[in-house]
């Protein structure tokens, strides 16, 4: 029991220690500038992507936990699609009215994300792995396709779409216009993170969870609602990025144990150091021609997802 | 004298348009043991999962101690039971120890781990058990959650598969110890000795209730072929 809190004040450290670097480090060189407005321009970026990959590695142990799943990821479920069409129907719909009213983008990317995980549950959420992702992989499709025909048809929101799309905004993040999705990110974060013993009982299937008095259907509702709450504040945050949800619990698992009242805590350190570290290392690897935070993870995420599908047994 | 603890009347379970059980009538008293036998397909599974309220649409009246339970709240319902399914799973690989921590009384989950002699695998993960073991330690859980008081239910679906023969002997004796506390214990069984150590059996055969008798009342053949070991 020391050892696991011990595991998580290290997670604490390093992300105080990455988060310093970062604050350091960008296209400008190394270090905090004169007056130190480097800092002060860097500060919301990566405070938006430490509480982003929070609850996204949150959010993912949460899915995980609810589908008894280790391929189960708010990015590979269409989640984070569904998020973004809401944010583009918002834009389609909303003209210059929502610049000014920043909480609405929250809430239509949080409605878009609800929509596609109540559709995931209805028809891929009880069935095997193949059913799931692949479910997943077609709402994704379709959330993308919608995304693409609004930003088509709609010249004037077509650039902030398209960087949504490939997880670029965290390049736009200022305090104000991150004010929301943070607060709602560490909201949906704490409303998961009590969720960790009723998940446990989960993990023994869902019979003998409800024989131990447990009520699944509440459980569940309350586990999809607040995951997309979390992916919906994140995709504001970042824009749709892929593999956090699905790295940092595996890590925390490996490291932890799967009990989730310590891995999920965990998995918010680690997915907050995944994408924190990825949005440091695209800006600055290549200073000319930066690469966002998503194609950053989506080069460490990829190997590791075809790894877990390949050890996954069904 | 014993209360009786557990009754059901005409319960009828239906699924995709075929009955499964039909019209079942029983009364459990405290302090006995019912072995529930029959061949597969007989509703021995769907009759311990109806009294553990695991199936909403099922028909008919089922109390435990009088009250009305078949639609009860799954956590007012848990006050009365403990269930092991017949095939107990976990989607991660928790340790012996997590077990533990996941029952409500962890100090007597340890006593029946002590008891199935797993207590040098307390740190040892599921993948790394055998199939035995795994078993015994989700009968540990199960063993565990009646507390202490007693919860008045114990419902287990096939215990002894995949125990060797010390290990089902560790079940019998369970049953035996709970039932002298005042439990009613039922279990679904293909297991001729377990059913031979209940007070009395009960056979089921299409979903109907064909026989209930005490073991001594049933010759050793004719329970051989009412189990379906033909």
């Amino acid at each position: 029991m020391k050892n696991k809190f011990g595991i998580i004040g290290w997670g604490f450290l390093l992300i105080v220690s990455v988060a310093l670097i970062a604050l350091a480090l960008g296209s400008a060189g190394f270090g905090w500038g004169k007056d130190y407005e480097l800092l002060a321009l860097r500060s919301p970026r990566v405070f938006a992507a430490v509480i982003a990959g929070f609850a996204l590695g949150v959010g993912g142990g949460t899915q995980q936990g609810l589908f008894r799943n280790p391929l189960a990821d708010p990015g590979l479920t269409g989640v984070f699609g569904g998020a973004l069409l809401g944010i583009a129907l918002l834009m389609a719909g909303g003209g210059s009215w929502i610049w000014e009213n920043t909480w609405a983008i929250s809430a239509a990317a949080f409605a878009g994300a609800s929509f596609i995980s109540i559709l995931l549950v209805m028809v891929g959420g009880r069935g095997s792995t193949s059913k799931l992702l692949l479910t997943g992989l077609g709402l994704n499709a379709f959330a993308a396709a919608g995304t693409l025909i609004i930003a088509n048809l709609f010249s004037s929101s077509r650039d902030v779409l398209l960087s949504g799309i490939t997880g670029d905004w965290l390049g736009l993040a200022t305090f104000s216009s991150i004010a929301w999705p943070v607060g709602l990110c560490l909201t949906a974060s704490i409303l998961l993170l009590v969720q960790g013993r009723a998940l446990d009982q989960l993990s023994l299937g869902e019979e003998v969870a409800q024989t131990r008095g447990l009520d699944v259907n509440a459980v569940r509702r309350q586990g999809i609602l607040f995951t997309a709450l979390a992916a919906a504040a994140a995709t504001c945050l970042v824009g749709q990025v892929a593999f956090v949800g699905l790295i940092a619990p595996h890590c925390a698992r490996s490291l932890i144990g799967p009990r989730h009242k310590f891995m999920l805590p965990l998995a918010g350190l680690i997915g907050a150091i995944l994408l924190l570290l990825a949005d440091t290392l695209g800006r600055s690897l290549w200073p000319q021609t930066p690469l966002s935070a998503a194609a950053m993870t989506a080069l460490l995420g990829a190997p590791v997802f075809i790894w877990i599908a390949s050890r996954h047994h069904e | 004298m014993n209360n009786v603890l557990i009754h059901c009347s005409k319960l009828s379970v239906e699924q995709q348009g075929s009955p499964i059980l039909k019209e079942i009538n029983l009364e459990v008293l405290s302090g006995h043991s019912l072995g529930i036998i029959g061949p597969n397909g007989a509703g021995k599974t769907t009759l311990l999962r109806s009294l553990a309220g695991l199936i909403p649409h099922a028909r008919g009246t089922i109390s435990i101690e009088g009250k009305n339970t078949l639609n009860i709240s799954p956590i007012l319902l848990s006050e009365f039971l403990s269930y092991l399914p017949q095939n107990p799973t976990c989607a991660w690989d928790f340790t012996v120890r997590d077990f533990g921590e996941l029952s409500t009384h962890p100090d007597l989950f340890k006593h029946w781990i002590n008891r199935f002699k797993l207590n040098e695998k307390l740190g040892s993960p599921l993948s790394q058990l055998s199939g035995g073991e795994k078993k015994s330690v989700h009968l540990s859980l199960a063993f565990s959650l009646l507390g202490s008081p007693f919860k008045k239910v114990l419902l287990l679906d096939e215990p002894t598969a995949a125990l060797d023969h010390d290990r089902a002997h560790v079940v019998a004796l369970a049953i035996n110890e709970f039932i002298e506390a005042g439990a009613a214990v039922l279990c679904a069984t293909h297991d001729l000795s377990l059913a031979q150590s209940c007070k009395e059996i009960l056979v089921l055969e299409a979903g109907r209730v064909i026989q209930k008798n005490a073991p001594a009342d049933i010759s050793p053949s004719e329970l051989i072929k009412l189990i379906g070991n033909k």
